[in-house]
């Protein structure tokens, strides 16, 4: 074979095994084995199963349900599929200082395990950030220094 | 007369101290500083934990500095390494 | 950001770097004035991202370095492209060119994709609350980054030019399977990582000193590629004209 055409072979083959890859990543349940965290529905449909085990619960948190306990060393708020008022939702209490931009309504990841009691308890809770980009006055120029001094008064 | 005189003033200083209003100050003193305000009992928590939950971040220009310093480093470390590795031209 | 601008940008890299690989005119002045223009706007982008451009309604402050990491990793996947375009190039028709421009856009996408995660991970200390979790995007994006450094490692460990350009291109074919993963993996999978922003959900002057972050850091790829496929020409034509390092003897009867 000349190697003009055994170099044509090659990425042929190089392109149809990348293709087929790619396409079993994409399209095949390879998803449901790659789980980065289960939502509240997702955690208490497994049942007995979520008891024990050390896994991550992701959702967005329930606003009005954030209370600290008196000596405001723990903190205790309920996570929730969606911002839907029917979505599931788990109760959590967390032992440790979350992220400053943690607030009712945002989406969070808290790492820990899920008892039969309904309270999942968490040690590295992890805040995430929308894809909006914002200036605080929610629009482009305005007063946004006003507003920031306003928030660190606060 | 003497103790007497003193443990009256005494116990009716006493019972007026509740009523009368302390004497305004005199204003040879003025202009005075204001009395420094009580301290606050400092409670300690966890690092940040009084701050939280207002959603949003309060200073971290470290971060900023560190990332931008970081960008601007890598550029002047990638040339200085394509500079270092070059080729003389001129080969024997 | 609209689906063809990042192959508008494609085309005007590749259309720079064709100049530069077949104009000696243009090699002499191009990659000197890009090279300036860069360094100028990276002076710019240190005064419009940290004090001209507004803080995040959340983020704040920290919101900025929005400006220097997602153009990084912009100029990491624009330079595998180009990488896999080359590898392609290469095996339906051979040339010592694409050869070295796929050198070159690997190890310049590597060093983009690197920077662009350890900026990534400082940034999510203050926003996340942890400098790195497993999450899907993360373990994609090292994932690419490690098979591109597979990619550079064994063109360093092959001799023979020809083997190395052959079988390297197979290889870039192969890593670039990582990228689609990258690009889709915050959508495909739960994840802590965002998904992709567009101009509709950040505000105008974000979106305008990001573009300025943007043509920055596309300066310099251009010049990087450019300069390490210099190095990688050089490298090749030194290999080529060495003779073998022992002549093939005669069998001895």
């Amino acid at each position: 074979m000349k190697p003009e055409s055994r170099n044509r072979l090659i990425a042929l083959g190089a392109l149809l095994v990348a293709a087929s890859a790619l396409a079993w990543i994409a399209f095949g349940n390879i998803g449901e084995n790659l789980v980065y965290y289960w939502k509240p529905g997702e955690m208490l449909a497994q049942g007995e199963k979520a008891y024990g085990a050390t896994v991550r619960l992701g959702g967005v948190v329930v606003p009005g349900s954030v209370v600290w306990n008196a000596e405001h060393t723990s903190l205790t708020f309920e996570v929730a599929d969606s911002h839907a008022p029917t979505a599931p939702k788990v109760k959590v209490t967390s032992g440790m200082t979350p992220p400053q931009m943690f607030r009712e309504g945002i989406g969070v990841v808290v790492e820990g395990t899920f008892a039969a009691s309904g309270v999942f308890t968490t040690n590295r809770l992890m805040v995430n950030h929308s894809n909006e980009y914002r200036a605080p006055d929610g629009g482009a120029g305005g007063d946004w220094k006003g507003t920031l001094s306003q928030a660190e008064a606060k | 007369m003497k103790p007497l005189t003193l443990s009256l003033w005494l116990l009716s200083a006493v019972a007026l101290a509740d009523v009368v209003p302390p004497p305004e100050p005199r204003e040879a003193e003025a202009p005075s500083t204001p009395a420094p305000a009580p301290e606050v009992p400092v409670v300690t928590h966890p690092a940040g934990i009084e701050r939280a939950g207002a959603g949003v971040i309060q200073g971290g220009w470290e971060y900023v500095y560190a990332a931008y310093g970081l960008g601007t480093a890598g550029v002047l470390a990638y040339a200085a390494s394509l500079f270092v590795r070059r080729q003389r031209p001129s080969r024997p | 950001m609209t689906p063809t601008l990042p192959l508008v940008v494609l085309a005007l890299v590749v259309a720079g770097i064709v100049a530069h690989v077949t104009s000696p005119a243009a090699r002499r002045w191009v990659s000197p004035a890009v090279g300036a223009l860069g360094v100028l706007m990276l002076a710019a982008l240190w005064y419009l991202g940290l004090f001209w451009a507004p803080p995040e309604q959340y983020m704040s402050d920290v919101g900025r370095i929005l400006y220097v990491h997602v153009p990084h990793v912009w100029m990491a996947l624009l330079a595998f492209t180009l990488n896999v375009g080359c590898a392609v190039a290469y095996l339906t028709k051979k040339s010592w060119v694409t050869d070295a421009l796929a050198e070159a856009a690997a190890e310049v996408g590597v060093y983009f994709g690197a920077v662009g995660v350890l900026m990534g991970s400082i940034w999510a200390r203050p926003t996340w609350g942890v400098w790195w979790d497993w999450d899907p995007r993360l373990i994609s994006t090292t994932v690419m980054l490690l098979a591109y450094v597979g990619y550079l490692a064994l063109r360093s460990f092959t001799d023979d030019p020809e083997r190395r350009a052959t079988w390297s291109a197979a290889a870039a074919i192969l890593s670039y399977v990582s990228l689609p993963i990258v690009w889709f993996s915050v959508r495909w999978w739960n994840s802590l990582h965002q998904v992709q922003s567009n101009p509709s959900t950040v505000d105008k002057p974000m979106v305008a000193v990001l573009r300025w972050g943007a043509v920055t850091m596309l300066c310099f790829l251009f010049v990087f590629i450019v300069k390490r496929y210099e190095l990688a020409r050089s490298r090749q034509t030194a290999a080529l004209e060495l003779p073998p390092l022992e002549a093939p003897r005669p069998e001895a009867a």
